[in-house]
């Protein structure tokens, strides 16, 4: 009767006055070794829309399959690209022909052992399914000389990007089993989800939970533990990813138990959950760049200087204070590169004219100018809001249209229908820049497509030297600034959650999409 | 009652008719794609684009869409989900379970507890049990849903750690995991209908207990229990009984908003995910399968109806 009469008395209390109870667990200590065992449960933001990870750029995909798949390269922790399934490599002198040698006795979650054959047919399926897969258009042929050797022969030079390309967890070029890489044509249609990571697939209850099993044989590199590459340690027996798409629920099933991390946290909530004895919050980087993108084919926005009066009025602290609600998870700064990434520059990003000598230069006449949103998007939302003010101080008719997702990726293509769109992404290589700037997304039909950034571009295929890359990168964006490609808004951090009894002793969940590797549970 | 039961049945086919057409052009009236949601933010060329739009058949006109479709599901068959790549049947039920223990778990809480209070403040009108269920039930129907829900993981879930916050368990998991996961939601759906319950029982109630046959019962003799539950009750439940029905159709919606708010992975959480991918089969047999219980439910209501009302089967 006492408990009931307690629970009454909280549950009316938050009903009048609306304040969170605290939880009154007691706070985890800290343990020396990792323990062994457990299950990881993870509060995910988005159902999965297919397991072919070959096929789509799209969450949670990189955070689930990045578990189970592994690439030739991975991302390390300064998010340069780190061998994986590779033990060494060797570019030709002109960078045409490259050699990758694999790892031996690298098992597949089906028990049997990874050659070059394998290899060839996943890459060559990427290829054709995967976005990035784009990226390869000039390959000419892939060679198997021996089971451990794999040649990829170019038509022209090709840098170290394509490491970067090869490992970037967007849209990774993940190695799968040659007959089932054969198997699967169809891009979204995988016959089975088998790779060499330190998890293997269970299964997946759409839109409820996909579960992984740790893989007993998986044949770890004997390197230091290093973000996405290096010795990848699994501790736990096994991680339930629970879709919970509503934020609120996730942060209450945290607080409540249910979930070790979650995803996707609001930053609102970040001052909160630091107070708290048994969850805590995890900045997470790199730096998401915030941008105004363009239709550079028709309409006004087509007009360089129309683009330079957005590019003179915008105020990046002022958005930034608009878009998050803790300081701490936002940050000005010029460059198009990641603040982590070692390209990181201010190169061409001092101010020209006033917006308002662009205004004139250009003949504008008050004409309404829209930037589409999508309805349901947060931060797309907060920025417009703070652009529309600052266009009517320069005196831009800025007007802000709302649309469902679908409609507004639709629009993206539709050059009668987009003006201006915001998005965010990171980039840590000058050269990941490319799809955005060559008509691969947005599509040629509104996108920013020019000869002094695809030569910028030719080169940066290949220069093999950080030194070369480094300028280069300060050329590209000079052009980009220099052209209006895209307008800079500013860096937002994203926010996740884990329980105290998560340990994550190589810091792995601070950066990019969700990596578990060496994470444990203290019990 | 035979050939009642068989008008209301035939009833069924012009209201199955146009709640499908209405279906059809509402989904496709609504701006976007599958295909934009289909092709997400890949790198896919106008001509791609084409070909997967002819391959769904979008590029034809909207009628002719329609005319293809209808004699497909009439008689049930909606075709394959764009997006989980099975029939849509097969989707359905595997989903339907949650919200039929969801929306049936609320009505029995919602009847055993709105219809004694509706009685008992019925016959102790302007007693403290009245007013108090008068403000129970004020409460009830005026505080939204998904914000009741989020109060209540907040106390039963986080503060005193009674029961889960989210999720959802089969009953092969064991029978409290399933059912301690469906606690919650079915209080915060079941809230608001038990103040409809309540107040429609009492109003009910007080209507009938005025009435002169009951005062003749009394006179006769007859202990009040058997006045109120045996002779003013079966009469009151003609409008009872119209009122569980209805709100067991807005259960059926409401599981829209409380299946997101606690993730559960029902009918209504499939229907939000359709609508936002635009998985147009998909959206349209969700929403008709949904319709299509609440039409038996509606019949049921009314056999019920014609039960206690023997007036009206005629």
């Amino acid at each position: 009767m006492r408990k009931i009469v307690l629970a009454s008395i909280l549950f009316f209390g938050v009903l009048i006055f609306g304040a969170p109870l605290k939880s009154d667990s007691n706070s985890a200590h800290a343990a020396a070794a990792p323990e062994q065992g457990g299950t990881l449960n993870i509060g995910l933001h988005i159902p999965l829309s297919t397991l072919d990870w070959q096929s789509t750029v799209g969450h949670p995909l990189p955070q689930v399959m990045g578990h189970v798949y592994e690439g030739l390269f991975g991302l390390g922790s300064d998010l340069t690209a780190q061998p994986e399934l590779v033990e060494s490599y060797k570019p030709s002198e002109k960078g045409k022909v490259w050699t990758f040698k694999l790892r031996t006795g690298v098992k597949f979650h089906n028990g049997d052992t990874l050659d070059a054959g394998d290899v060839k047919a996943s890459i060559e399926r990427w290829r054709v399914t995967g976005p990035k897969g784009t990226g390869l258009a000039d390959l000419a042929s892939i060679a198997t000389p021996d089971a451990h050797t794999v040649v990829f022969n170019f038509k022209s030079s090709m840098g170290q990007f394509l490491l970067l390309l090869l490992g970037s967890d967007e849209n990774k070029a993940i190695i799968m089993p040659k007959e089932v890489a054969d198997a699967s044509k169809t891009p979204g249609q995988l016959t089975e989800v088998v790779g060499t990571g330190p998890f293997r697939f269970v299964e997946y209850k759409e839109d409820q939970y996909a579960r992984l099993a740790k893989f007993e044989d998986y044949s770890a590199r004997s390197d230091k533990p290093n973000y996405q590459s290096g010795k990848k340690v699994t501790n736990v027996d096994e991680v339930i990813f629970w879709i919970v798409p509503e934020a609120s629920t996730r942060v209450a099933g945290l607080e409540a138990g249910e979930y070790d991390i979650i995803t996707e946290v609001p930053d609102s909530e970040a001052a909160r959950l630091a107070k708290s004895d048994t969850v805590e919050p995890v900045k997470n980087g790199p730096g998401v760049l915030q941008y105004m993108m363009f239709n550079h084919k028709t309409g006004l926005t087509s007009d360089r200087n129309i683009r330079k009066a957005f590019q003179a009025m915008i105020d990046p602290a002022e958005i930034a204070s608009v878009v998050v609600s803790d300081p701490a998870f936002s940050l000005t700064n010029p460059s198009i590169y990641a603040p982590e990434s070692a390209y990181n520059t201010d190169a061409g990003s001092a101010k020209g004219k006033s917006a308002q000598e662009y205004l004139k230069a250009a003949g504008y006449n008050n004409e309404p100018i829209s930037i589409q949103v999508i309805a349901t998007s947060n931060t797309q939302n907060r920025i417009a809001v703070a652009l529309v003010e600052q266009a009517k101080r320069v005196g831009i008719n800025l007007q802000i249209k709302s649309y469902d997702l679908s409609t507004w990726v639709a629009n993206r293509r539709d050059p009668n229908a987009l003006n201006i769109y915001t998005s965010g992404g990171y980039w840590v290589d000058p050269s990941l820049w490319h799809p955005e700037f060559n008509g691969t997304f947005p599509s040629k039909e509104v996108g920013f497509i020019s000869p002094e950034t695809e030569e910028i571009f030719a080169k940066l295929a290949s220069a093999t030297t950080f030194e070369e890359r480094k300028a280069l990168g300060e050329d590209l964006q000079t052009a980009f600034y220099g052209q209006v490609a895209m307008v800079n808004l500013g860096y937002i951090y994203r926010l996740i959650a884990k329980s105290k009894k998560v340990r994550d002793p190589n810091g792995n969940l601070a950066l990019g999409n969700l990596t578990l590797h060496g994470v444990w549970l203290d019990k | 009652m035979f050939e009642y039961a068989l008008r209301r049945i035939i009833s069924f086919i012009p209201t199955i008719f146009i709640t499908l057409t209405l279906i059809f052009f509402i989904t496709r009236m609504v701006p976007g794609s599958p295909i934009s949601s289909l092709v997400g933010h890949q790198a896919v060329s106008a001509e791609q684009i084409d070909a997967i739009t002819r391959d769904l058949g979008l590029d034809r006109p909207i009628l002719v869409q329609y005319l293809e479709w209808l004699p497909h599901v009439l008689i049930g068959d909606f075709g394959n989900s764009l997006f989980y790549k099975q029939p849509i049947i097969e989707v359905v039920a595997e989903r339907f379970p949650v919200t039929l223990y969801l929306t049936v778990f609320s009505m029995i809480v919602t009847i055993s507890i709105g219809m004694p209070l509706g009685i008992y403040a019925a016959i102790r009108r302007g007693g403290a049990v009245d007013y108090a269920s008068n403000a129970f039930s004020s409460i009830g129907m005026a505080m939204p849903s998904f914000w009741l829900g989020f109060l209540l993981i907040i106390v039963f879930a986080v503060s005193l750690g009674w029961l889960p916050a989210s999720g959802y368990r089969s009953p092969d998991f064991g029978i409290w995991n399933w059912l301690s996961r469906l606690i919650l939601p079915v209080i915060a759906q079941s809230l608001a209908q038990i103040g409809l319950v309540v107040r429609m029982t009492r109003a009910s109630m007080i209507e009938v207990m005025g009435q002169e046959y009951i005062t003749m019962a009394r006179a006769k003799g007859l202990s009040e229990t058997r006045v109120v539950l045996k002779h003013a009750l079966k009469n009151a439940m003609t409008q009872i009984t119209t009122v569980i029905g209805l709100t067991f159709a807005l259960g059926l919606g409401g599981s829209v908003i409380i299946e997101n708010v606690f993730a559960l992975p029902g009918l209504g959480q499939l229907i939000t995910i359709a609508a936002i991918r635009r998985d147009y089969s998909m959206l349209e047999g969700g929403i008709f399968y949904l319709t299509l219980v609440a039409l038996v439910v509606n019949l049921i209501v009314d056999l019920a109806y014609a039960y206690f009302n023997p007036r009206i089967r005629y």
